[in-house]
């Protein structure tokens, strides 16, 4: 890049724990400038970086888009149905190195995927609601599409949460998830992703948590230092405005991703089991 | 005073865990007789125990000398053996899964209350120093209710017993072994998931109110599911969680991992960061210790056998009561049954 992009960034008043605001600002070849939705902005942008908290992002993102009609990067989930292929709807875990070199290694093994193992859990005070659709997004990209699902079982339970969840594909693939705000508080991190890939040949165990700084005192705690996914969202943005590859995500990924967290809600209204294939046919 | 024993069954379980444990008895016990319906097997344990060895349980049974019997068997065989054992007056010391059906379980503990005889169900996970650690602190509310306990176990796929080429092979003209054949088994929910449904039970403090599992064959010799996971709740508002994925690679390390989430805490012990041992070389990583340091901990079998002897010996109740062992065994059932129809299934189950 000769001369910086200039990107404008909507933020919220609060700063959301992912950061894609502050991973702009320190971007090396990006010039960002504060956006209001209501306030006058006349300045060419190449691209709006939306950093707002999930339950304000439908709305938000609808009228900024409709103002600036560029490019737009924003974490998912968003739940929003307009058709803009514009809008870059980024799940984290498809960007975080560990998690991203999972998918580039399943991507590229050939071989057959047979079962898997995903556990995102939270210290009860940390904001996981982003957790289920993300994780859901995160392994559809390794396993079959929900489209080939055949089965969901699912059970929870409320204080802490916790929800498990069986998913049985088409493809005789089996997966479970485990998802809740049930780490102590005392646990040294704010959350802990562990994912177990076997395929037919390989085996693939993910767990990042290992690779943290850990530090002992009054409190004991877990400084993460792989590179932050923020940056590598912002990065590949920025390498699509600058006339790369379109970054993964989209609005439609978003919606797929939340029928699955819808039909995972229906088996637990149903008493559990929700048979897909009878659901789809029904329809 | 010492008890004689009888071994009926001289398999991989046997060779691998029971014998060795007898072996360090030899202040408590002493092995008179072994059994096994291959000459060569009963003969070699025989040896290897100082006892005298038959082909037939029956004729150990009928050796009056006999206090005890510890069966070995596959689990097909355990109703109809532990019943004659105690129908003899033989206290029982049973491998698991306990038996094949509810009624073989009631029809098990009925003969022995009407014996006078003690039995156990050899559930070794029970007598292993972190799983009883972990109990021990659950119970002192180290970490408050249980929330959810999960137990995830991992093997290789060719690997030990419950694969398909691995053990005793009752059928010469199949190349798979008991294990594998719907005939005599119902697949690893059953012979390797009965440890984690009766954990699972033990950890979260409670009766299980309603399972669903989901299996699969993953190895195209199997004739019954190798790999399940499977979704547990409690009747104390916990839940329970666990996969067995028996299709690792070669060179993946067997082991069991377990956590218990609290409400004021949580438990863990992850096997891959306790490996004792790992060796590299060309062709990658192994860990040699981990089977036996981390799931057949010949230590666990010593004691469970011990305690055992040690209640028989001293006219106390045994340290693991048959009702528990066939509650596991219930718990097995019913997520077989929840795995057949594709709905959770609520327990108690129905014996008739």
């Amino acid at each position: 890049m000769e001369t910086p992009l200039v990107i404008g960034v909507i933020e919220g008043e609060v700063p959301t724990p992912l950061g894609l605001a502050r991973a702009a600002a320190r971007h090396p070849d990006l010039s960002v400038r504060a956006l209001v939705l209501d306030q006058p902005f006349a300045e060419p942008l190449a691209g709006v970086i939306v950093d707002i908290p999930l339950g304000q992002r439908a709305e938000l993102l609808a009228r900024a888009a409709a103002r600036w009609p560029v490019p737009m990067l924003i974490e998912a989930p968003v739940a929003n149905d307009m058709v803009n292929d514009d809008i870059v709807v980024a799940n984290p875990l498809r960007y975080a190195l560990h998690t991203r070199r999972l998918l580039d290694e399943l991507a590229q093994a050939d071989d057959p995927l047979e079962t898997f193992f995903a556990a995102w859990r939270f210290r009860p005070q940390t904001t996981a609601d982003h957790a289920l659709p993300q994780l859901l997004d995160f392994l559809q990209a390794l396993s079959p599409g929900p489209d080939e699902l055949g089965r969901i079982s699912a059970m929870e339970r409320s204080e802490p949460s916790v929800l498990t969840v069986t998913l049985r594909y088409a493809s005789d693939v089996l997966g479970s998830i485990e998802v809740g705000s049930h780490l102590p508080e005392s646990f040294p991190s704010e959350s802990e992703l562990v994912v177990e890939c076997f395929c037919h040949a390989s085996a693939y165990s993910c767990v990042p948590g290992n690779q943290a700084v850990q530090f002992y005192g009054r409190s004991h705690g877990a400084v993460d230092w792989q590179p932050d996914p923020a940056d590598a969202m912002v990065a590949a943005f920025a390498a699509w405005l600058d006339g790369g590859a379109r970054p993964p995500g989209g609005i439609a990924d978003d919606l797929k991703t939340l029928r699955l967290v819808d039909r995972i809600r229906q088996a637990l209204q149903m008493g559990g089991v929700l048979d897909v294939q009878v659901m789809e046919a029904v329809r | 005073m010492k008890l004689n024993v009888g071994l009926i069954g001289c398999g991989s379980i046997a060779t691998s865990a029971h014998v060795p444990a007898l072996q360090r008895l030899t202040a408590v016990v002493q092995v008179r007789r072994v059994c096994d319906i291959r000459a060569a097997a009963a003969e070699s344990v025989a040896q290897t125990l100082g006892a005298t060895w038959t082909t037939d349980h029956r004729t150990l049974l009928d050796d009056p000398h006999i206090d005890a019997v510890v069966i070995t068997t596959p689990e097909f065989l355990h109703a109809e053996q532990a019943i004659a054992a105690a129908e003899a007056g033989k206290h029982v010391l049973c491998e698991k899964p306990m038996a094949r059906t509810l009624a073989e379980a009631d029809a098990m503990i009925a003969a022995a209350r009407a014996a006078g005889v003690q039995l156990m169900i050899a559930h070794s996970r029970r007598f292993t120093g972190r799983y009883r650690q972990a109990h021990a602190l659950l119970e002192a509310g180290a970490i408050g209710q249980p929330v959810l306990v999960r137990e995830n176990e991992r093997r290789p796929r060719v690997a030990g017993p419950g694969g398909p080429v691995s053990g005793w092979r009752p059928d010469p003209d199949k190349d798979t072994t008991w294990y594998a054949q719907a005939r005599y088994a119902a697949g690893t929910a059953f012979h390797i998931g009965v440890h984690e449904m009766d954990l699972l039970r033990w950890f979260a403090g409670a009766e299980a109110r309603s399972v669903y599992m989901e299996s699969k064959m993953t190895d195209p010799r199997q004739e019954v599911p190798d790999t399940v996971t499977l979704q547990v709740r409690f009747e104390n508002g916990a839940l329970g969680a666990c996969d067995i994925f028996t299709h690792a690679p070669a060179d993946y390390p067997i082991h069991h991992e377990f956590e218990v989430f609290g409400t004021e805490g949580m438990l863990r012990s992850r096997d891959l960061d306790s490996l004792a041992l790992t060796r590299f070389d060309g062709e990658g990583a192994d860990f040699p210790t981990a089977a036996e340091s981390l799931l057949l901990v010949r230590d666990a079998y010593a004691l469970e056998q011990r305690l055992f002897f040690e209640s028989i010996l001293n006219g106390t109740p045994v340290p693991l009561d048959p009702r528990e062992s066939r509650a596991a065994l219930e718990l097995a059932l019913a997520a077989i049954q929840s795995s057949a129809t594709g709905q959770h299934v609520s327990l108690p189950l129905d014996v008739a």
